[in-house]
C-alpha cells in the first residue's frame, strides 16, 4: 500500500530510528510497548505527523492511543479523515 | 546543625504586586487568567495565561531604574522580587556583603532571544543586546549587581522545581559556614519558547488548569517571581530581628522514570516528601496545610495524589494555588514558598480553583474556598520539575 | 575529604587509559573529537538524544566505567548555554511554521536539566540531581555543591559534570560580542571550544582516585587573586613552591592580564594553560580539573606548560571572566 509505505519513511524521520529500514516495519504489530517500543512522546510526534502532512487535528493525546495502535490502524483512520491522504 | 529561619519575603505574579494583593485575589476566588497581550502569538486566541499585566519599564521605574532599560524580564520580575525581601530582612551592609544571591530560571532572557530570532526570520537587523542576555545566570547576575549582594550568585536550572532548590541550596550553604545569609528563590517570565513548547506537548488547558478534578486538561502557564531571605536562627537572634517562620526541612530526590513524565505511583514525591518530614522531625499527620504542585496535567495530579496518600494516612488540608497564579515554571518554588510563609503566619488556607469533580483514584478533595486564622503550625510544599526532579520544603511557624 | 575517583572526558582532546593524549592545535574554534555514542547506549534510546545530551550522558557513563561503578551517588551538572541545538530548533520552527507542527522532542531535551535528568534515567539514578547556570561558574557551581553534598553526607560517587556546545549560530554572535577572536591577530576575544566532563567525586580514597580535592574559592568582586591563592594553600597546608598554577590564558588581552599577573605572584612555581587545549567556553573548568588531577596522578605534560617548575604536590585552577573569579586547588591524594 502506498500510504503504508510513506507512512513508514515518515515515522522512521520523524522519530529518529535512522537503524531502521521501512522493510524491518511490520505494518499489523503494535508500535507501543513491543516491537518499536515506542513512548508517549512518540505519540506526540505522531500526532504532528496526522497534522503536518494530512491535515488531521487531534484535541487530545488520550485520542493517539487507538489511532496509532499499529501502522495499520494509523492508515485506516487517515483514509477516513484526511482531506488530502 | 543551624537552624534556618526566614527573614524577609518579595512576591510578584498574575495575582498581585506584594503579599496583600495576592492574598486578596486569592479570597475574592477568582483567577487574574487573561488573554496574553505583553507580546504576539498566534495561541493567544484560544490559550489564556495568568500574566503579569505591567510593562519591563514600568517594574523598572518601580525597581528605582531608569524606565528605560535593558534588563530581561525575567530579571525585572525577580529584581522586584528581591528587593522586596531585602527590604523586609533589614540585613545591614556588612550582613549584605556576605549574602549569596541564588536565583531559579527556566526561560531566563528567551523572550528577547525570540525578538532577536524574529527580526532574522523576517530578514530584519536582530540587535546584539536582544541576545546577551539570553542564558539563566543573567539575571542573577543583574540581581546581584543592583541589590549588592555581595557572595557568590548562581543560578539553578532544574525546570519546575528550581527555585525549591535554590531555597534548599541557600540553608545548607548558611549551615556550612559559607555565608551569613541568603537570598533564594526564582523567577520566570512567559514567552512564545514556553507557550509553543507545552502545546506541542498537548498539556495545555484551554479552559484554565483544574488541579486535581477528573476532568483537567494540562496547566496554564503563568509568570512571576519569589524570593526570600533566609538566615540561621541565632543570626537574626543577634541583631534583634524577629523571624517569619523557620525553614524546618526538606527533600529533594530524582523520579529516574521518563522525560516528562512522573512515575505513576509517585515513588519520587513520596520519598522527596519522606526526607522533607524526616529532617524536620515532624510525623506527617503534624502538617496543617499543603501546598501542591498541582499543574493540572493527567500525569502530575494522578502521580502526586497517590504520594499525598501514601504519606499521609489523612490527607490534610491541601490545595493547589496555581489555579490563581497559573504555573510560573522556575518560579513556582518561590512564589508557593512566600504563600506559605503567609500561611503560617495569617493561618490562611488557600482555595484550589475551578475544581467540580472528584478524581475515581484518589480518596481526597483539595481545599475549595480560602479560610483564615486557621491554626496554621505546619505547612509542606511541593515542586516538580521535568526531568524527575522532585523537591520539598517543610516550613513551621516559630 | 574530597577524591577525585574518576573521570569521563568529551572534547578536543582524547582521555583514554585514565589519561589525556594532549595535541595541541590552534583552530578557529575547537570541536569535539566524534565519538560512536553507539558503543554506550541502545540506538533506540539514543535516537532521542539531542548531540550534547548525547556527549554529556556518555562522559557520565565513561566517568562511571573509570571509576569502576556502575550508579552514581547523585548528579549535578553546569551548563551555561545548555542544549543550544534543540533550543535553537525549536526557535527556527515556531517562526518558520507560524506555531504549528512542533516537535515536542525538541521542547523536551531543551532544558538545561537535560542531561542530568537523561543520566539519572540512565543509571537509574535516584538520589540528588541538580543543574546549575551561571555562566562561566556554572561548572564551579555544581562542583560546590558536590563538596556540601559529601561534607553533609559522606557521600561517595557523585558525578559532577561541566557541558556545554558548539552550534553554528553560536559562533557570529560570538564576535559581535567579542568572546570568539574575528582576526587570529585580535587581541580581543579567544577560540571558542566545546566538551562535556564529569569527574567522580567521593568522600573515600580507592585504587581509582587521580587527586584530592583541596579548596574551591568562587569571588564576584574585585579581589587579589594572589591573596586568595595564599589563603587557600595555607589553609590546605601546602607550599606554594611546590604548586602549579594551572590558568585560563585564552589569548584574549585582557583575560591574560590576570593570569599572567598571577604567575608573576609566584614566581616560584609552574605556570601552565589549559584553553589552548579545549578552547574557550563557560564550563571549561571541567576539563582542566580532568587535566589538573590526570596530571597530578600521571606526571606534568609538557603540552600544557608555560613555564617549568619543581614537580608538584598541588595545581591551583585559576579562571575568570568579567572580573568574577574561581580557584580550585587539588593535591595529590593522601
Amino acid at each position: 500500500m502506498e500510504l503504508i509505505e510513506k507512512l513508514k519513511t515518515e515515522i522512521i524521520s520523524a522519530l529518529n530510528l535512522e537503524d531502521i529500514k521501512p522493510e524491518d516495519i511490520d505494518p499489523a504489530a503494535p508500535l507501543f510497548g513491543s516491537g518499536l517500543n515506542l513512548d508517549s512522546v512518540d505519540a506526540l510526534e505522531l500526532i504532528v505527523i496526522l497534522e503536518k502532512n494530512y491535515g488531521i487535528k487531534l484535541v487530545n493525546a488520550e485520542e493517539g492511543k487507538q489511532i496509532f495502535y499499529s501502522l495499520n490502524s494509523m492508515a485506516e483512520y487517515i483514509k477516513k479523515h484526511s482531506s488530502h491522504a | 546543625m543551624p537552624d534556618i529561619v526566614i527573614t524577609g519575603v518579595g512576591i510578584i505574579s498574575a495575582a498581585g504586586t506584594d503579599p496583600e494583593q495576592n492574598i486578596r485575589t486569592f479570597r475574592g476566588n477568582k483567577s487574574p487568567m487573561s488573554r496574553l497581550s505583553g507580546f504576539t502569538s498566534a495561541l493567544a486566541e484560544e490559550i489564556p495565561v495568568c500574566e503579569i499585566k505591567m510593562h519591563n519599564n514600568d517594574i523598572a521605574q518601580i525597581c528605582g531604574l531608569k524606565k528605560k532599560q535593558n534588563y530581561s524580564r525575567t530579571a525585572l520580575l525577580g529584581l522586584y522580587a528581591g528587593r522586596e525581601a531585602l527590604k523586609q530582612a533589614e540585613l545591614s551592609s556588612k550582613t549584605l556583603e556576605n549574602t549569596v544571591l541564588i536565583s531559579a530560571t527556566t526561560v531566563g532572557g528567551m523572550r528577547r532571544t525570540e525578538e532577536y530570532c524574529r527580526d532574522q526570520y523576517q530578514k530584519k537587523q536582530s540587535r546584539l543586546r536582544d541576545i546577551n542576555r539570553h542564558d539563566p545566570g543573567d539575571s542573577a547576575l543583574v540581581m546581584a549587581d543592583l541589590l549588592g549582594t555581595g557572595n557568590i550568585a548562581t543560578t539553578i536550572n532544574t525546570a519546575c522545581s528550581s527555585s525549591l532548590n535554590s531555597i534548599i541550596l541557600g540553608a545548607r550553604m548558611i549551615r556550612q559556614g559559607l555565608c551569613e545569609a541568603a537570598l533564594a528563590g526564582g523567577t520566570d517570565c512567559l514567552c512564545l519558547f514556553t507557550l509553543n513548547g507545552f502545546n506541542s506537548l498537548m498539556i495545555l488547558d484551554k479552559n484554565g488548569c483544574r488541579p486535581f478534578d477528573s476532568t483537567r486538561q494540562g496547566l496554564t502557564l503563568g509568570e512571576g517571581a519569589g524570593f526570600v531571605v533566609l538566615e540561621s536562627e541565632d543570626h537574626a537572634a543577634k541583631r534583634r530581628k524577629i523571624p517569619l517562620c523557620r525553614l524546618s526541612g526538606w527533600g529533594n530526590t530524582c523520579d529516574a522514570h521518563h522525560m516528562t513524565a512522573s512515575s505513576p505511583e509517585g515513588d519520587g514525591a513520596v520519598a522527596s516528601m519522606n526526607e522533607a518530614l524526616a529532617m524536620s522531625s515532624l510525623k506527617p499527620e503534624q502538617i496543617d496545610y499543603i501546598n501542591a504542585h498541582g499543574t493540572g496535567t493527567p500525569n502530575n495530579d494522578l502521580s502526586e495524589g497517590r504520594a499525598l496518600e501514601k504519606v499521609f494516612t489523612k490527607v490534610p488540608p491541601v490545595s493547589s494555588t496555581k489555579a490563581v497564579t497559573g504555573h510560573t515554571l522556575g518560579a513556582s518554588g518561590g512564589i508557593e514558598t512566600v504563600l506559605c510563609i503567609l500561611s503560617i503566619l495569617h493561618g490562611h488556607i488557600y482555595p484550589n480553583l475551578r475544581y467540580t469533580s472528584p478524581m475515581a483514584e484518589l480518596s481526597f478533595k483539595p481545599a475549595l474556598s480560602m479560610l483564615s486564622g486557621q491554626k496554621i503550625h505546619h505547612v509542606l510544599t511541593n515542586s516538580f520539575g521535568f526531568g524527575g526532579s522532585n523537591s520539598t520544603l517543610v516550613l513551621s511557624a516559630i | 575529604m574530597h577524591y577525585i575517583n574518576g573521570i569521563g572526558s568529551i572534547g578536543p582532546q582524547e582521555f583514554s587509559g585514565g589519561k589525556y593524549r594532549l595535541s595541541p592545535t590552534a583552530p578557529e574554534f575547537f570541536q569535539a573529537r566524534p565519538i560512536d555514542y553507539k558503543t554506550w547506549i541502545n540506538p533506540l534510546v539514543l535516537r532521542k538524544f539531542s548531540r550534547i545530551v548525547k556527549m554529556g550522558t556518555v562522559a557520565a557513563l565513561m566517568c562511571l566505567k573509570d571509576g569502576g561503578i556502575e550508579k552514581p551517588g547523585a548528579i549535578i551538572t553546569g551548563t551555561a548555554l545548555g542544549c543550544l541545538e534543540n533550543t535553537e530548533g525549536l526557535l527556527k520552527q515556531i517562526f518558520e511554521n507560524g506555531e504549528k507542527f512542533l516537535n515536542p522532542t525538541l521542547f523536551i531535551s531543551s532544558t538545561h536539566n537535560a542531561i542530568a535528568a537523561h543520566i539519572a534515567i540512565h543509571t537509574a539514578c535516584r538520589g540528588y540531581n541538580c543543574t546549575y547556570s551561571q555562566r562561566a561558574i556554572s561548572f564551579e557551581s555544581a562542583l560546590l555543591d558536590g563538596m556540601l553534598q559529601i561534607t553533609e553526607k559522606k557521600e561517595n560517587n557523585i558525578l559532577i559534570g561541566g557541558i556545554d556546545e558548539i552550534i553554528p549560530a553560536l559562533l557570529p554572535v560570538l564576535k559581535n560580542l567579542g568572546l570568539q577572536k574575528k582576526k587570529s591577530s585580535s587581541t580581543r576575544g579567544s577560540n571558542w571550544g566545546e566538551g562535556a566532563v564529569f569527574i567522580n567525586l567521593s568522600a573515600q580514597k580507592n585504587e581509582h582516585t587521580y587527586a584530592q580535592l583541596a579548596g574551591l574559592r568562587i569571588v564576584s568582586r574585585n579581589c587579589r587573586p594572589d591573596d586568595i591563592v595564599r589563603g587557600m594553600l595555607k589553609s590546605a597546608g601546602l607550599d606554594q613552591n611546590k604548586m602549579l598554577l594551572l590558568t585560563g590564558v585564552n589569548k584574549d588581552r585582557e583575560n591574560d592580564k590576570f593570569c599572567h599577573k598571577l604567575a608573576e605572584d609566584f614566581p616560584g612555581s609552574a605556570h601552565a594553560r589549559y584553553k589552548h587545549l579545549c578552547g574557550e567556553y563557560f564550563t571549561a573548568a571541567s576539563f582542566a580539573l580532568s587535566l589538573a588531577a590526570s596530571m597530578l596522578k600521571n606526571g606534568i605534560q609538557a603540552e600544557s606548560l608555560l613555564r617549568p617548575g619543581p614537580d608538584p604536590d598541588s595545581i591551583m585552577i585559576y579562571n575568570q571572566s568579567r572580573n568574577i573569579h574561581s580557584f580550585i586547588l587539588i593535591r595529590k591524594a593522601t
